[in-house]
């Protein structure tokens, strides 16, 4: 069973799309509420796909995925954040796997972290 | 003129009648002393007439003291003219050199008086001469030849005349080189007032430059300080949107997704099937989510090209596959609407210089604009190729919109009131942030419509400038 790591500052966010990925996806999911602990818990458990939100408080998404790919954990990371101004392609450069807009669309989610795991 | 000569008359005869006044008294003097010692005769005429001079003298003296300039100088002028006159009446006509002292009487009226009181002086003179000669007899004096009174008359008369005229002439002259002098000097002086007074008003414009000066630099200051204010307004402004804009953003993206998750996972909750007016409660809790945040996205987006603040990231975007995926989505809004997609474009088309997402966000929102009002008929997505740019448009068969709203949709917070209309959710930002954006890409956008038949909304892009020697820009040619 595929392992997903959401890492997502608000609480009932997290929870809620834990749960779908848990029971419509049916993927292993763990979750955390900052960018350090997601490095610590990404070097340990070897997810095969970050989902990392964007605007969080202390670091920010952009910061969490550098410094991921410094501590040397390479898994697809996929942006997921609220309707942002920037281009999907915008985000592809700076090194993100894919990008999803966070809208309540939970399909978009699940069709995206599907596609990357089956590839 | 006559003013003005009266003041040097005046100063000239202080100056010249106590001189003049004193050698008279002394030779008065010395003369009535010689006839006393030497020249005793039995007559008293030469008595008086000393007396007369002593008495003038005084007289003259007497009136200058007094200030009375004018008096004194004619009593001088009328005592040295007439007395050496008068000596015929003791000394005869023969011989007598006195007389032509009389002379001296006519200048100083005309240096003294003024210089017509010369003219005056000499005919007086001449006058008492006349009577003396013609009355010899008259008082007591001897009767002389006719020829030499004949001669000595001529002379007098002409000696007169010739003085008075001559008196008469410098002194006119001389009057009026110091009334020139005069009036060049009133001149000068007003000159000099008038320069004082433009020095004044000169000092004046400049303290009042200085004191605006003064203004204009706190004026400075003040607006300086006013432009840092609405700076850091703004920025604070800016800020707060975007915190805004994500504190909203999340509970509504929770919302959605709860909903979503209730409606599309029921089994995610273990609690067997929902119930179909409970799943059309929670759908229309998702719907009204998803206006919610098309209307923040509105809105944050007016915002942001109302201050000039949003920003394009033009590049060169084929604009076929952009086509096809509007094409897609509009079919996905379409479901299984009995309406026909059409497809009015041709392959291939030329590269737009564009913002991908925003054009595609302006694509989109006529699109389901158009999904919206259109239950049946057909929807079509049409491009076509201009010389220097490339329309687009969206054509559809929906409830279309009367010539007086043409206008008015573009409008920010503008729906057109219909019946149909208000069961159609819809910010009514929309058309006018899709106007805005196709301006910001230098392009224009209309709408062609008829009531109950349909709409046409179209825009132009700007063709990417055909790519000269390798390069974006045209090189010019040397």
């Amino acid at each position: 069973m595929a392992t997903i790591l959401l890492v997502d500052d608000v609480y009932t966010a997290r929870s809620m799309i834990e749960r779908v990925l848990r029971h419509v996806g049916r993927y292993e999911v763990c979750s955390v509420d900052s960018g350090h602990d997601a490095i610590t818990l990404a070097e340990r458990n070897a997810p095969d796909v970050i989902i990392l939100d964007i605007t969080m408080a202390g670091m920010d998404g952009l910061t969490t995925l550098h410094e991921l790919r410094a501590h040397g954990v390479l898994c697809p990371v996929v942006a997921y954040t609220a309707r942002s101004e920037r281009a999907a392609g915008e985000f592809v450069s700076q090194g993100f796997s894919a990008y999803v807009s966070k809208n309540g669309n939970l399909s978009g989610l699940l069709t995206t972290v599907r596609e990357l795991i089956g590839r | 003129m006559q003013r003005t000569n009266a003041i040097p008359d005046e100063s000239l005869a202080a100056e010249v009648l106590p001189p003049l006044l004193a050698v008279l008294g002394a030779s008065a003097a010395m003369s009535f002393g010689l006839l006393l010692l030497a020249q005793w005769r039995a007559s008293a005429s030469p008595y008086l007439l000393s007396g007369a001079l002593i008495a003038s003298v005084w007289l003259s003296g007497t009136l200058l003291q007094r200030g009375r300039l004018r008096q004194a100088g004619i009593s001088v002028s009328y005592a040295l003219a007439l007395l050496p006159i008068a000596s015929i009446i003791p000394f005869g006509v023969a011989n007598n050199t006195l007389i032509f002292l009389s002379a001296t009487g006519v200048i100083a009226a005309g240096v003294l008086v003024t210089p017509n009181a010369a003219i005056t002086v000499a005919r007086n003179a001449i006058g008492v001469l006349m009577i003396l000669l013609v009355f010899p007899g008259l008082f007591g004096q001897s009767r002389p030849d006719l020829p030499i009174t004949l001669s000595v008359g001529m002379i007098m008369v002409m000696l007169l005349i010739g003085v008075a005229a001559l008196t008469w002439a410098a002194g006119y002259a001389i009057h009026g080189t110091i009334g020139w002098a005069l009036e060049t000097s009133s001149k000068s002086e007003r000159r000099e007032h008038l320069l004082r007074a433009t020095q004044g008003d000169l000092e004046r414009t400049l303290r009042e430059r200085d004191q605006l000066n003064d203004r204009l630099y706190k004026l400075t200051l003040d607006l300086e300080t006013a432009r840092t204010e609405a700076e850091t307004a703004y920025r604070s402004k800016a800020s707060f949107m975007a915190t805004m804009s994500h504190e909203l953003r999340t509970p509504l993206n929770i919302i959605i997704g709860f909903s979503s998750a209730l409606i599309d996972h029921p089994e995610m909750y273990d609690s067997g099937p929902i119930s179909e007016a409970v799943t059309a409660d929670i759908s229309e809790i998702r719907r009204s989510g998803q206006h919610l945040l098309g209307l923040i996205n509105d809105i944050l987006d007016l915002a942001r090209i109302e201050a000039g603040r949003l920003e394009l990231n033009k590049a060169a975007v084929p604009l076929v596959p952009l086509l096809d995926e509007i094409m897609r989505t509009t079919k996905g809004l379409l479901r299984d609407r009995p309406v026909l997609l059409r497809r009015e474009y041709p392959s291939p088309l030329p590269s737009v210089h564009i913002d991908a997402v925003r054009v595609r966000q302006v694509l989109l929102n006529l699109v389901s604009n158009a999904c919206k009002f259109t239950s049946v008929g057909e929807i079509a997505v049409g491009a076509r190729v201009e010389s220097a740019e490339v329309i687009l448009w969206v054509r559809d068969t929906g409830i279309g919109i009367a010539d007086s709203d043409r206008m008015r949709v573009f409008n920010q917070f503008e729906q057109v009131e219909t019946d149909d209309a208000k069961h159609h959710a819809g910010t009514g930002l929309g058309l006018s942030i899709c106007r805005w954006l196709v301006e910001l890409h230098g392009g224009r956008m209309w709408l062609d419509s008829e009531l109950g038949k349909g709409s046409i909304f179209s825009f132009t892009l700007p063709r990417v400038q055909p790519v000269l020697n390798g390069s974006a820009h045209p090189t010019p040619l040397h």
